[in-house]
This record gives structure tokens, C-alpha cells and sequence, in this order.
């Protein structure tokens, strides 16, 4: 690993340059995938803008026709999902992790490089859709026949599908790669439940990843010779049964949900203890949940079919679908009894952290009456579940995102993040979140269907409320901008531990040099041992990384090596 | 010290239950209740909420409490209490969501299996989707005097695009697809199911409430999915059986003479869907995706361009025969080639429904 990492040492290039360059480098990987994960957010961000105001009033108005609306509804979530919080969350894991667990770098080095150089061609290929006479406009769960060449005959739909295709790639080579740097690199006297919870968010993400992604990628095969090869897959004119795309659509698209969500998680395990001041509670439950919610997240795909599937056949969905409603709550109260007794900073990484569990709950809520067969009947497809998945993946991910972000830029850059302008941006995104995905409850409850572009006037009030809410997400997004580029190089320097963090990662320079650590670390007793005199012990070290092979003696008792 | 605190959580959790108790019982969240399984359904659904409220209650109550009592005080730089876990609390909050979601799991089978079950004497209608409206077929009776053949004809003119339905019966809607995956909603129900090609689906429900409502798609279909509703009518049995007698005798007159232009009107008003995406005065309809129809025989007949002589079009009622069967041989400037492509299949449009059509879009001078 040592000469592998040597060669971009050498020819290290100053400035942003380097981030524009073929790097093996998991630091430098990790930037490109937020960065690049981050355009992509603004794009889907102006996409969703776009559907909040043609919803603004009840007939068209924005848009041209149902064509163009739908195009932008399939490709902000496609967008969102694939090209936003997947790689986002991916970047994280690729910069944080390696450090949480004292390596140098990523087992893999050439192939995590590879992994994030198919997203920004995946990501052009998608919308250039637009480009080439019919962008894809059959959902991002483009269900068989609609998206099939007789009733999507344009090639946008080829290109989300190659797009896909490339982004379920990367996905499969990063897990790989973070599955095996868990469990060969960690620092010595890093056992498993030494680990960060962070680390345990991204192990039960990544085999997810691994074994649900291989069944959109067959999906998106099949589909691709549907609509290429003349084949009839999913053409029940041919003997194809158009049913079998959704089901092999959501076996990996539920999964995929908590592979946006497990890593958040991770994010919020790891902030809540260090603003908190206090250990995390429940360790080995948080981790165990995820291992939890992994497992069973690959039973309860037919959810989405509760008016799809045979009426028996729903039966063992709803079961699997409440079932999951407990390991998630398990996590929700174990974070409540962090905070619960703690010394609250309320750093802007804090405030976001707390927004998620605010927020995410909600969505937890709304997800176990969806998971019910006879209300799922009523509200499926409806504006309810426009609700519930944002309250999931903008409550829960975009906000654990936010909170990573003002987390650890400190020790990505060297600098703090200007704290009151984070303030501004947590509120009006807090705020306007709330306000535009709260009242869709009501509306799908009403009995407003989802993608449709034109409405009953009786709706009007509350879609109008909901767009109010996107604007003020709009605003919101300024204040975080100018922090960025203010504080990428202008702001506080950060030093080594700025939150008196107990992981791996803080006991390194800020930004960390290309190998990582002088030596090898020595990863604290407990990671969150805040308030208990080893806790104490290794914050001393603070300015100085305890090595191994030091002559030092630490006041904590030597580890045992890991497994 | 121990006394008070369980006082504490035993009054704090019983103020809880009763907002939860109040808030499940109080909210107002639905359509009028107008079938016999709507009312369960919003039973469920608000027994669910009042447990909802209270653990969110529990959940923000505590992120509040803490924020308040549990803030850093300044110059304060210790840590909290080491405080690792609970294995009591933690066996708790597994327990207590576990038998919770058990009960509703049970609760919630059992509130559709009631929906499933089939009653005695259910009205059969048989439903179809095709982009962007529903059809629906009613219950037909030979007529005696007819042959055969002409009894085919008749039976498949029981079509209307207004679900009537009589108030009080047990009905039953078996759904088909012509095209792409719908939904069939009636949210005032509570009752959805999708249409899927290649196979048949059915839903059950028993109208309570007079009034009108609607049928509305809740699965992606297309361009014009917004556009795809259409209304459902609850009313007294009378109405009902004058509804479908009236579709009888119309019925009849197509079986003995299929091709007359007024019943290629009332075909383009009731049975396809046009409207979805044409505009044409004479039948009301406001589509605006595809080209106007409203003098469509004129600019037809006068065909400047010949822009179908290749194709054999010697006319104008060979012009729009063409133009339906396939749509994409002459695009009319500015628009997309779009309109479905099966009419020329007589399992979805039978020749006689064409002609009618035809005859009938010839007289819109």
C-alpha cells in the first residue's frame, strides 16, 4: 500500500488542481464524490423548483404539457437518489472512514478512483436525455410497459437506463472496497465493537449494496434489451410479464432507501455524542440495528406493490414492513438518551443533527401506517408518500448530510465554517423542509395522486404552501454557498480536533497529510467513552497522535489486537 | 426519590395517551366516507395516528426537553455522565414497538380481509384503462330478437365513460389494461387497484353516499396521465336502471345499424378517449395535446398538400380512417406522434366503431 500511495505524493499538484485529476488518493476521492455529488443536488434541487411552481396553481402553467412535467419529476429523483445522496454518502465513507479506522487509505485504491470517475459521465449521459429529442419521463421507477419502446419510444429512457447502469457500477466496486477495508484495515486494537458507528452505518451499506445492486443491474439489462434488442421481458404480448419489473425494480429499491439512510444514521451516531459531550447510548444496539435493518430491508420490497401484488401476496409484506418499524425505532431513542443528560453544544452540525431526529421520526411514523395493507390502499401513490419519502430521505439523509458536512469540514479543509451563517442556513432549511413536505400529508390523505401536474382546485392551499416552503429551501441554500467559499480557505483554522472528538480521524492534522497518520494510531478504548477518565486520558493526547510503537506510556491500558 | 420520578412518568405518560386518545379521535383527515369499508379503514388509520401521536410526542418532547435542560453552560468544559446504556430502558423501547406493530399487523389483516371477502349477489362492472380514461362496461342481457352476431355487437356497446353506480349494492370491478400500468381510485372508497396489461384485477365496494365523485389514475401512464379521471355517479337504484337501460337501447341501435355518424359521436364521447388530448366542440371535449379536431372533414377533404396520396389516402374519410389506425404517417405540423397505436388492433377498436367514427368525424365541416 505504501508505494501505491507514494506515486501521487510525488507528483502532488498545488491548489484545487488536484481535485480535477485522476487520483488514487481516498482523500481526494472523497472530495470529488461530495463535490460532484454536490452539483448534482443543485441540479435536482432546480428540478424540484421547477415542479413546486408549476404546482403552484391547479392547471398548467410552467410546464408545456404532461411530457415535460414528467421528465422533470423521473429525473430530480433519479437525480436525487443516484447522482446525490448514493455518491454523497459515498464520499463520506471514502474520506472519513479510512481515517476513523486508523488506515492509510482504502484497500483498494485503483478501483475506489474508478468507482468515482463513472458517476460524472453517468450523470451527463442522464441529462443529456434532454438533448436528444425525449428525455426519459416514465418515473425513476419507470415501470414496464410506459417505459417500454412502444409507449417510451425516445432515447432518453435508453440513456437513464445506460446512466443507471454505470451509477449500480460504482456503487457495486465502492462497497466492495469499503467492505474490505473494514475487515482487514482497521488499526490494531480496533476490534468489531471498537468501531465507530459511522463504520458500522457504511459496512451494513455496503452489503446492501452488494448484494441488492446486481438485481437493478439486471433489471436495467433486460430493459435495455426490451427496448434495443426487440426482446419481450416484460411485454405480456410476448409472453413477458410486466410485473416482474417492479418486483426486481423495488428488490433492490427498497434496500436502497436504507442505503441512503444507514450511513446517515452512521452520521448522526457519530455527531450526537460529541456535541453532546456523553457516550452514545446503546452502542451495540445502534449497531446491531443496522446490521438489522440490512437483513430485513430485503424483505419488504412488495410494500410498494400493495396494489400491485395479489391480495395474499401482501400479507408477508406488511408483516416484514412493520417489523422494520422496530429496529428504527431502537436507533430513535438510543440518540434521544444520548442528548438526554448530556452538555448540548448546539454547533451547527449539532442543530442539523438534531433536525434529522426531529424530522426523521416523522417519517418513521408515516412509514408504519404505510406498511398497513388497508391504508397503504388509500394513500399508495398519493402525495402521503410524497411526504413520507422526504421526510425519509430530506428529514433523515439530506439533513444527517448537512449535519457530516459541518462536522468534519473542519478536518477536510483545516477551517471552521463560519457558525452563524450555518445557523441561518440550518434554520431556513429546517423551516422551509417542514413547511413544504408537512402539508402533503393532508393532501394525499384528501386524495391528491402523485406526478400529475394539474390538479384539483381543491387542493390549492396546501400546494401553495409546499411551494412557499421550496422557495425559502431555495434562500436557504445561499447562506451555506458563501459559508463554503468563505471558509475554504478564510476561516478559522480548525486544528486537529476543534469538537475534543474521540475517533481516529481527529487525532490526525487537519487536513490530513497524504498518508494519514505518522505511524500507526491507537484507537481510543471506546470511541464515545465521554466522561469516563480513559475518555479523558486520550483527549489529553490532543496535538499529539499516540502511536503504537511510541515510547510513550498512554494512561489507558494497552488494546488487545482486533479479531 | 424513586416514587417521584414514577409519578412523574406516570402522569406525564397519562397526559400523553390522552392527547394521543384526543387527536386520534377528533382528526378529520378524509374524504367523505361514501362505501361500507371506508369507515374501517379511517377507524384504522386513526387508532394508528393517536399511537403515532404519542410516540411523537415522546420523541420531540424529549429532544425539547433536552434542549432546554441539557445545554452546555458556559465555561462549563467537562463531559456529560459516562452513561453507556440501559439494558432495561433498551428491552423496553424493543418490546413496546414490537407488540404494538403485532397488534396493528393483526388488526390491520383483518380490516382487509373484510374488503377482500366476496358478497352474495355482486354487480359485476368491467373496467378498462387505457391512456388517458377509463371505460366501463355494464351488465348486459341478450336481446331475444337479435342474432348472434348482432348480440356481440350490442353487448360491447354497454360502454359508458361515467362509472353509475346504484347506492347500497355490493359491486365489483374487474380492472384490464389496454396499454401501460393505472390505478383505479376512488379516494371517497378508500379503494385502489392497479390495471395491469395481460391480466385482470379486481376491486370491491359498496356505495353508501349519493353524490359524484371520481375515478382517478394513480399509476404513471404517460403525458395525459393528470387528465385521467372521470366521474363515478352514486345514486338511487331507479336512476341507475334508467342509466343503464338508455345504454341499452343505444346498444340495440348499434347492433343494427353500426356505423351511423351520431353513434360514432356518442363512441368518441363515451367509449374512447379522445378527449383526453383532442379538443372537438360538437362533444365537448377540451384535450390539448393533440391537434383539434372541431372542421378536421374540411381540412381533410381539402388534403392541399397530398399529404397522404402516397399512403393511399383517396379521401377524407381514407385520410382520418388512416390517421386512426396509424397516427404517425402524416403528423400534423407542431405536434408529436403520440396517440396510441392500437386502433387499428379490433380487439380494441372494432371496424364497425371505426366506420361509426369516421362517418361521424365527416359531418365536422
Amino acid at each position: 500500500m505504501a508505494t501505491s500511495i507514494a506515486a501521487p505524493a510525488a507528483k502532488r499538484t498545488s491548489g484545487i488542481a488536484k481535485y480535477f485529476a485522476w487520483s488514487i488518493d481516498h482523500k481526494i476521492i472523497g472530495v470529488q464524490y461530495m463535490v460532484t455529488a454536490f452539483t448534482f443536488f443543485l441540479i435536482g434541487g432546480i428540478l424540484a423548483e421547477l415542479i413546486r411552481i408549476e404546482l403552484i396553481s391547479p392547471e398548467a402553467s410552467l410546464m408545456p404539457n404532461g411530457a415535460a412535467y414528467n421528465s422533470l419529476f423521473t429525473i430530480h429523483a433519479t437525480v436525487m437518489i443516484f447522482l446525490f445522496v448514493i455518491p454523497m454518502l459515498a464520499g463520506f465513507g471514502n474520506y472519513v472512514l479510512p481515517l476513523m479506522i486508523g488506515a492509510k487509505d482504502m484497500a483498494f485504491p485503483w478501483l475506489n478512483a474508478f468507482a468515482f470517475w463513472l458517476i460524472p459521465p453517468a450523470g451527463l449521459l442522464l441529462l443529456s436525455g434532454w438533448l436528444v429529442g425525449g428525455q426519459a419521463q416514465a418515473g425513476w421507477t419507470s415501470y414496464f410497459p410506459l417505459a417500454g419502446p412502444q409507449y417510451s419510444a425516445f432515447d432518453g429512457q435508453t440513456l437513464w437506463a445506460i446512466s443507471l447502469h454505470m451509477l449500480g457500477l460504482s456503487s457495486i466496486l465502492g462497497a466492495i472496497n469499503f467492505i474490505v477495508t473494514i475487515r482487514n484495515m482497521r488499526a490494531p486494537g480496533m476490534g468489531w465493537f471498537g468501531m465507530p458507528l459511522f463504520v458500522w452505518g457504511i459496512l451494513a451499506t455496503s452489503i446492501i449494496i452488494l448484494l441488492a445492486t446486481p438485481f437493478l443491474s439486471g433489471g436495467l439489462t433486460l430493459m435495455l434489451l426490451d427496448r434495443l434488442a426487440g426482446t419481450g421481458f416484460f411485454n405480456p404480448a410476448t409472453g413477458g410479464d410486466p410485473l416482474l419489473w417492479p418486483n426486481v425494480f423495488w428488490f433492490y429499491s427498497h434496500p436502497a432507501v436504507y442505503i441512503m439512510v444507514l450511513p446517515g444514521m452512521g452520521i448522526i451516531s457519530e455527531v450526537l455524542p460529541v456535541h453532546s459531550r456523553k457516550p452514545v447510548f446503546g452502542y451495540k444496539a445502534i449497531a446491531m440495528s443496522s446490521m438489522a435493518i440490512a437483513l430485513l430491508g430485503f424483505t419488504v420490497w412488495g410494500h410498494h406493490l400493495f396494489t400491485t401484488l395479489s391480495p395474499l401476496a401482501r400479507i408477508p409484506f406488511m408483516i416484514t414492513s412493520m417489523l422494520i418499524a422496530v429496529p428504527t425505532g431502537i436507533k430513535v431513542f438510543s440518540w434521544l438518551m444520548t442528548m438526554w443528560g448530556g452538555k448540548i453544544r448546539f454547533t451547527t452540525a449539532m442543530l442539523f443533527a438534531i433536525g434529522f431526529l426531529s424530522m426523521f421520526v416523522i417519517g418513521g411514523i408515516s412509514g408504519v401506517f404505510l406498511a398497513s395493507v388497508p391504508v397503504d390502499i388509500h394513500v399508495h401513490a398519493t402525495y402521503f408518500v410524497v411526504a413520507h419519502l422526504h421526510f425519509v430521505l430530506f428529514g433523515g439523509s439530506v439533513l444527517a448530510i448537512f449535519s457530516g458536512i459541518y462536522h468534519w469540514f473542519p478536518k477536510i479543509t483545516g477551517h471552521m465554517l463560519d457558525e452563524r451563517l450555518g445557523k441561518i442556513h440550518f434554520a431556513l432549511t429546517y423551516v422551509g423542509f417542514f413547511l413544504t413536505f408537512f402539508p402533503m400529508h393532508f393532501l394525499g390523505l384528501a386524495g391528491m395522486p402523485r406526478r400529475v401536474f394539474t390538479y384539483d382546485p381543491k387542493y390549492t392551499s396546501l400546494n401553495v404552501l409546499a411551494t412557499l416552503g421550496a422557495f425559502t429551501m431555495a434562500v436557504a441554500i445561499l447562506p451555506f454557498l458563501a459559508n463554503f467559499f468563505m471558509s475554504v480557505r478564510n476561516g478559522k483554522p480548525a486544528g486537529k480536533n476543534p469538537w475534543r472528538a474521540l475517533t481516529l480521524e481527529w487525532t490526525t492534522d487537519s487536513p490530513p497529510p497524504d498518508y494519514n497518520f505518522e505511524g500507526i494510531p491507537v484507537p481510543a478504548a471506546d470511541p464515545y467513552g465521554y466522561g469516563t477518565p480513559e475518555g479523558a486520558a486520550y483527549l489529553a493526547y490532543d496535538g499529539h497522535i499516540p502511536l503504537s510503537d511510541a515510547a510513550m506510556t498512554p494512561a489507558i491500558e494497552a488494546p488487545t489486537a482486533g479479531d | 426519590m424513586k416514587s417521584n420520578r414514577l409519578a412523574t412518568v406516570g402522569i406525564v405518560g397519562a397526559v400523553l395517551i390522552a392527547i394521543g386518545v384526543f387527536v386520534g379521535a377528533t382528526a378529520n383527515v378524509f374524504p367523505t366516507q361514501a362505501s361500507a369499508d371506508a369507515g374501517k379503514v379511517d377507524t384504522l388509520f386513526n387508532i394508528m395516528l393517536a399511537i403515532a401521536t404519542i410516540i411523537f410526542l415522546i420523541v420531540e418532547g424529549g429532544i425539547i426537553y433536552s434542549i432546554i435542560f441539557f445545554r452546555h453552560k458556559k465555561g462549563d468544559d467537562t463531559d456529560g455522565p459516562p452513561d453507556h446504556g440501559n439494558t432495561a430502558l433498551e428491552v423496553t423501547w424493543t418490546a413496546i414497538p414490537a407488540v404494538i406493530v403485532f397488534v396493528l399487523t393483526i388488526y390491520s389483516y383483518q380490516v382487509f380481509a373484510d374488503m377482500q371477502t366476496p358478497r352474495k349477489n355482486e354487480t359485476i362492472i368491467n373496467v378498462v384503462g387505457q391512456q388517458f380514461q377509463w371505460s366501463f362496461s355494464y351488465p348486459y342481457e341478450p336481446f331475444p330478437d337479435l342474432t348472434a352476431d348482432q348480440n356481440a355487437i350490442a353487448q360491447s356497446n354497454m360502454v359508458s365513460n361515467e362509472l353509475h353506480l346504484p347506492i347500497n349494492r355490493d359491486m365489483r370491478v374487474e380492472i384490464q389494461s389496454r396499454d401501460v400500468m393505472h390505478g383505479f381510485y376512488i379516494p371517497e372508497f378508500r379503494i385502489k387497484q392497479d390495471a395491469i396489461p395481460g391480466k385482470t384485477t379486481t376491486a370491491r365496494f359498496t356505495p353508501t353516499v349519493k353524490g359524484e365523485y371520481a375515478v382517478v389514475c394513480t399509476e404513471l401512464c404517460g403525458q395525459g396521465h393528470a387528465n385521467m379521471h372521470n366521474p363515478v355517479f352514486v345514486q338511487d337504484p331507479a336512476d341507475y336502471d334508467n342509466f343503464v337501460s338508455t345504454l341499452r337501447t343505444n346498444a340495440r341501435q348499434a347492433a343494427l345499424d353500426p356505423r351511423r355518424a351520431d353513434r360514432g359521436k356518442q363512441l368518441i364521447a363515451q367509449k374512447y378517449p379522445c378527449g383526453s388530448c383532442h379538443t372537438l366542440t360538437d362533444v365537448g371535449l377540451k384535450g390539448n395535446v393533440g391537434p383539434n379536431l372541431d372542421g378536421v372533414a374540411t381540412r381533410a377533404a381539402n388534403n392541399a398538400d397530398g399529404r397522404l396520396t402516397g399512403e393511399g389516402a383517396k379521401d377524407a374519410a381514407e385520410y382520418i380512417r388512416i390517421s386512426i389506425i396509424n397516427p404517425g404517417v402524416y403528423l400534423v405540423p407542431g405536434f408529436q406522434n403520440l396517440m396510441p397505436k392500437n386502433f387499428g388492433d379490433p380487439t380494441v377498436m372494432p371496424e364497425d366503431d371505426r366506420e361509426a367514427i369516421v362517418n361521424y368525424l365527416l359531418t365536422q365541416k
